[in-house]
């Protein structure tokens, strides 16, 4: 056998360690990544031990100890006097110490093969080479059916290898989390994209930032650039190179929740708004800005201070001169929204061209629509059984569960996965989330995270320890993550597809998107 | 506070160190204990350059222990291996396996059990019988790299090649001097150059150690150069002796000089250029790492002697041998006594 054919079968031999952690010793010359999936072999069991790299060191065979920093200190004194050594026999002499943590064994052959949690380690000594194929066949169950990208085992992608999540699962919620520029945008294109090839559940999709509709950017695709782009449904803010309908959402809609989330209230303030809700229910806005405040400050008999209802009055105008909010609830968008999740499809929400409070409101109201016809379908059974899963995607989610109690997206956190309304939380803070709202989301998918807070925030939530993996996710390169799923046997490593690749893939023709009638307004 | 300590003691023994002491019958030259005459000129020591690596270097080396030692015989463990390297790259499959052998030595035994080796390697028997059971283990180790060397030899190795075993060309057992003669002629046929790396040294100069002795002139007058000095030792033996010695230093940053015994066709530049061309890994700067590599294939370390002990162990009780016996065999209470010290 050549040093290449030996290569190829075996990167090296267990050394020891436990249950929890393996160590391996393999060449230096050997390409090993953070990250990479390995499989020791166990040829007395049969056993393959799939195990994923999570450190590597140096190695050496001297018996002492300093013997490296003082050859290193030999080689900085030939290289001060112009002398040049050899480390002779390298390959021998010096080696590396590959640190993973094991995921898990098969066991059994063929159709038998059964994935078992790891509870046993393999042999002394058991062979390690790369994951195949074969080693993967039994992740199939676990990879999800709304794909966003491939497995990944440290920097190779195995394409043959998709990996998404599972359509079953999305209303347990899922977090999408990673620093600036890690490529969440795109992988909720990605995302998005593939809910339009499936039609598995209906996406509403809240984009403050105007990335998705038509990419944002020249170099960019959009939502609307995708072959199945007639499943798609786009209310903008802003012009969009798309047909889009005008977002708008009636002041009957809107909640004294929804305005408390807007501005911090005094108790004084919250509670007159309280007293005036009481009174008018959905009228609740248009009354307190059309009427003056002296005109309520005797209408309730001054219990409330005039600057007291003052303040609520000027927050309730600003809400009311709202381009967006319109007094009539027939001319809002909500209904048609509901109906077109149900449908699975994919209805994008350009709200770029609102401000950050308009864009909260806008989301809050809609979210609630979906959640409260969900929640009443979930009386009819025939009904309930008829309606997709509908996800509600959230980009800088921490702005809204900061808390785990108040407003609509909390709730949805806690009740939703009944009412099959789930959420897609966008965050690059999640240490920003309570932790009981992060406990709800039962996928976790995490692309790289600089913030050691953040990612304890995650490792403390995953379905999965992920805690060895914190040096990985440090690690991890745009478009790479990992998914922690309730129905992934260990957080699997992935590689998101990038949104144009993938377009180019499924045959890239600019579909016309389909009108939502606007004479309905 | 060392207890018992009569300080007189520590003078005289710094007196020895410093050559104050009387040295005139130091010199044993039959033992290779030999006293070099005369003072070192500047001249005397030779400078020279490494001489590229476009030849094979071939290593043999050895190595020895014991297993168990049961007071009246000895368990003992002999290694001997080599190592081929063409060039800076080593050659694992012309390098082979090393050979080893276990075997048990007590008084009684001992004259049969080295005659055995000797035959083997020399041939015939020995003109005399070691005089004890450590020096018996030694000897065997020291054939049975000579009859390495010599099986190199017959093997073949490219003219120009170099042959470097750790020791002297010096017939320090008796009986083997006609063994080193056929080697040193079959090299000397064979255009190899044959060369003894000694990493200890018997010979002295005025009584004292000589390889630092020359190391410190040969660096005050060369400093970080690369020389040797070649040695007159007139021993008086020139039955023993089969090859010229030198003292060198093979790289300009080594802190080691070593003695090396040359039987050669061609200058010893060459030989001293080639042995410097692969002394420069940052470990042994100034040791052709050929030898380091052997040294280390062939050295027991602890775990093979305790793997070796459980072998021998295993075998005697699955053939009948009470294990109250065997650990009242080779029970130490040398070590319950530093175990509790």
């Amino acid at each position: 056998m050549t040093d290449k054919e030996a290569k190829d079968i075996c990167l090296g031999r267990v050394t020891g360690r436990d249950v929890t952690e393996l160590v391996f010793r393999s060449r230096k010359s050997e390409d090993i990544f953070l990250g990479e999936m390995l499989v020791g072999l166990d040829e007395d069991s049969g056993r393959r031990f799939l195990m994923r790299v999570i450190n590597i060191q140096h190695g050496t065979e001297a018996r002492e100890g300093g013997w490296a920093p003082r050859t290193a200190g030999a080689f900085m004194d030939g290289d001060a006097h112009d002398r040049q050594y050899t480390i002779y026999d390298e390959e021998r002499r010096l080696y590396h110490q590959v640190v993973c943590a094991p995921l898990g064994y098969l066991d059994g052959v063929g159709a038998e093969v059964r994935f078992k949690s790891p509870k046993t380690i393999p042999a002394h000594f058991s062979k390690v080479r790369h994951a195949n194929e074969d080693d993967y066949r039994f992740l199939k169950q676990y990879l999800g059916d709304v794909t966003v990208g491939s497995l990944r085992s440290g920097d190779r992608v195995i394409t043959s290898v998709p990996i998404g999540i599972d359509s079953d699962y999305v209303c347990q919620h899922m977090g999408v989390f990673a620093t600036t520029g890690m490529g969440k945008s795109n992988l909720m294109k990605r995302l998005a994209g593939s809910v339009l090839e499936t039609g598995k559940m209906g996406l509403l999709v809240l984009d403050p930032h105007g990335e998705y509709a038509d990419g944002g950017k020249a170099e960019l695709k959009g939502l609307v650039h995708h072959p199945k782009a007639e499943n798609l449904r786009v209310y903008a803010t802003r012009d969009v190179e798309c047909n889009a309908s005008n977002v708008r959402i009636s002041t009957a809609e809107i909640t004294v929740g929804d305005m408390q989330n807007l501005w911090p209230f005094t108790e004084p303030q919250k509670e007159f708004l309280s007293a005036v809700n009481a009174r008018r229910r959905s009228e609740w806005l248009d009354y307190l800005v059309d009427n003056d405040g002296q005109e309520m400050f005797e209408a309730f008999q001054r219990q409330f201070h005039e600057g007291t209802i003052g303040v609520v009055k000027r927050r309730a105008a600003v809400l009311d001169r709202s381009e967006f909010v319109v007094r009539d609830p027939r001319v809002s968008m909500t209904e048609t929204v509901i109906s077109q999740l149900h449908e699975g499809e994919v209805v994008l929400v350009d709200l770029s061209g609102a401000s950050e409070k308009e864009e909260l409101l806008i989301s809050s109201v809609l979210a609630r629509a979906v959640f409260d016809r969900n929640s009443d379908l979930f009386r009819d059974k025939a009904e309930f059984a008829r309606i997709p899963p509908c996800v509600i995607a959230l980009e800088e989610a921490q702005r809204v569960f900061s808390r785990a109690w108040g407003g609509i997206f909390p709730q949805i956190a806690r009740e939703g996965r009944k009412f099959k309304t789930g959420l897609c939380a966008i965050s690059q803070q999640p240490k920003l989330i309570d932790t009981e709202v992060i406990s709800q989301f039962n996928t976790l998918i995490i692309l790289g995270l600089a913030d050691r807070l953040d990612r304890d925030r995650l490792t403390s939530s995953a379905r999965q320890d992920i805690s060895k993996l914190d040096y990985e996710i440090q690690t991890l390169m745009i478009g790479e993550g990992l998914v922690s799923g309730p129905n992934t046997p260990f957080a699997l490593p992935l590689k998101v597809d990038l949104y144009e690749d993938y377009l180019a893939g499924i045959g890239n023709h600019k579909k016309k998107v389909k009108n939502v009638d606007d004479s309905f307004f | 506070m060392l207890r018992g300590l009569d300080t007189r003691e520590i003078e005289q023994v710094v007196s020895q160190i410093l050559g104050e002491g009387d040295t005139a019958d130091g010199a044993f030259p039959e033992s290779g204990i030999i006293e070099v005459k005369g003072d070192f000129t500047q001249d005397d020591f030779m400078l020279f350059e490494t001489n590229g690596s476009d030849f094979k270097m071939m290593a043999v080396d050895g190595g020895s222990v014991t297993i168990l030692d049961g007071g009246s015989f000895l368990v003992a463990g002999v290694r001997v291996g080599q190592a081929l390297f063409d060039g800076p790259v080593c050659d694992r499959e012309a390098s082979g396996d090393p050979e080893m052998h276990v075997f048990d030595i007590s008084l009684a035994s001992l004259r049969d059990a080295y005659s055995i080796f000797y035959d083997k390697s020399v041939g015939g028997s020995p003109p005399d019988t070691p005089q004890g059971l450590e020096e018996g283990v030694g000897r065997i180790r020291t054939l049975m790299e000579w009859k390495m060397v010599e099986r190199v030899l017959d093997n073949g190795l490219p003219s120009g090649s170099v042959l470097a075993f750790d020791g002297a060309l010096w017939a320090g057992i008796k009986g083997i001097g006609q063994m080193l003669g056929r080697i040193v002629k079959k090299a000397n046929e064979g255009g190899i150059i044959l060369c003894g790396i000694s990493k200890r040294s018997m010979l002295t100069h005025k009584g004292l150690p000589l390889i630092p002795k020359v190391q410190m002139v040969g660096d005050d007058f060369h400093e970080k150069k690369a020389w040797f000095l070649p040695l007159e030792i007139g021993s008086g033996y020139a039955e023993k002796e089969f090859g010229r010695v030198y003292v060198a230093k093979l790289h300009p940053y080594s802190n080691h000089a070593f003695r090396i015994d040359l039987a050669l066709p061609g200058g010893a530049d060459e030989a001293m250029g080639k042995l410097a061309a692969l002394s420069n890994d940052p470990t042994y700067v100034g040791y052709p790492y050929p030898l380091a590599r052997v040294h280390n294939d062939v050295a027991f370390d602890r775990s093979e002697v305790e793997e070796m002990r459980h072998l021998l162990r295993n075998r005697a009780l699955e053939r009948g041998m009470d294990q109250k016996k065997w650990h009242l065999t080779f029970q130490e209470f040398h070590e319950v006594l530093d175990m509790n010290r």
